[in-house]
């Protein structure tokens, strides 16, 4: 990285970081002390122009954490469902799990567009899938996203 | 506990985390616990930056630590740093309030002051000051102020806050530019005001 920088260029980066040059990118700092010493009175300018923002962030608001915070967080956990122990070729919850489930976790997702393509026929609506389309189907069934899946269609 | 050091050789992404996710993910409550106490001021903080709401930025604070229980066992070690995820989380649960919310921001104090009552103390301006800073920051587009609760309020190195905002540097400097100024703009009459009382 070039140790000279232009009066812009330090102008810039006062502009985006503030006023204090400890807060500017690592990289820059050495160019930027060496404008400071080269140009003190157009550095001083620039920099101080920034202290009004920089005391305004300073006065931010801190929030105090509620004692009982971390408490009632981690009350919130659900319980950890216990391993199965054995050795088991397949279980219900591998079909949610692509490494574990393999093959069975595949023809799950197939299934649930089957099953949603003739729920959507029988009942005269179209369910349309999101703009990402069926790879939302078989994320969904790996249990990766909360993403809606289907966009409801009514057909006349 | 386990002893990961959270230095992966092949990615050199030191995460000081690593172990506590990786006993997070076999449901190891002490390790989430030593987590929340790590990173639950910062998750607060940045919440509360962003929605400007005490009670509000607890309950995203608490969203986040329930998806790190819930997804800790996925965590690969070694691509990212585990606090930037979490960063990212809250941030994305912010901006899905805020759309929620689709409210207009208005400002809390009134303008008016009775002119028969005594000068307010420092104590009363700081305070006055800081609402009108925090209300000054809720103005801003969410994505402004996500840039600088990052960088200046949690000093978070422009490239990790990048990183976090899934932006690039140039983008995220020009976010910091603009919402340093946009913030200029809307204080400086109301600073000038409290600081002549």
């Amino acid at each position: 990285m070039s140790a000279v920088m232009t009066h812009m260029e330090f102008e810039r980066l006062a502009q985006t970081y503030g006023g204090d040059l400890l807060r500017w990118p690592e990289k820059t700092r050495r160019a930027a002390s060496n404008f400071q010493q080269q140009n003190p009175q157009s550095a001083k300018t620039i920099l101080d122009h920034q202290t009004d923002v920089d005391h305004a962030l300073a006065q931010v608001p801190h929030q105090d954490i509620r004692v009982d915070l971390e408490t009632q967080i981690l009350r919130s956990f659900p319980a950890v469902q216990a391993k199965r122990s054995g050795n088991r070729l397949w279980s219900w919850s591998a079909l949610l799990h692509p490494i574990r489930g393999g093959m069975p976790a595949w023809g799950m997702a197939l299934a649930l567009l089957l099953v949603s393509g003739f729920i959507g026929g029988y009942t005269g609506y179209a369910y349309t899938l999101n703009q990402s389309g069926s790879a939302d189907i078989i994320a969904d069934a790996f249990g990766t996203t909360d993403a809606t899946l289907f966009v409801e269609d009514p057909t006349t | 506990m386990h002893t990961h050091t959270g230095h992966d050789n092949r990615r050199s992404v030191h995460d000081p985390d690593t172990a506590l996710v990786l006993d997070i993910g076999r449901g190891d409550k002490k390790a989430a616990a030593i987590l929340v106490r790590r990173h639950l001021p910062k998750m607060v903080a940045l919440a509360r930056n962003m929605l400007g709401d005490a009670n509000e930025a607890e309950d995203i604070a608490q969203e986040v630590f329930l998806k790190v229980w819930q997804h800790a066992g996925k965590w690969h070690p070694g691509k990212a740093k585990f606090e930037t995820w979490m960063h990212r989380v809250a941030i994305n649960l912010c901006y899905d309030r805020l759309r929620r919310r689709r409210e207009v921001y208005t400002d809390r104090l009134p303008e008016t002051v009775d002119e028969d009552s005594p000068g307010p103390d420092q104590s009363t301006l700081d305070t006055q000051l800081s609402v009108q800073i925090e209300e000054a920051m809720m103005h801003l587009p969410p994505r402004q102020r996500a840039a600088l609760t990052l960088c200046h309020l949690q000093e978070t190195s422009n490239i990790e806050a990048a990183r976090i905002m899934k932006i690039s540097i140039e983008a995220l400097e020009s976010l910091l530019a603009r919402g340093r100024n946009g913030l200029r703009k809307r204080l400086a009459n109301k600073v000038k005001l409290l600081l002549e009382k």
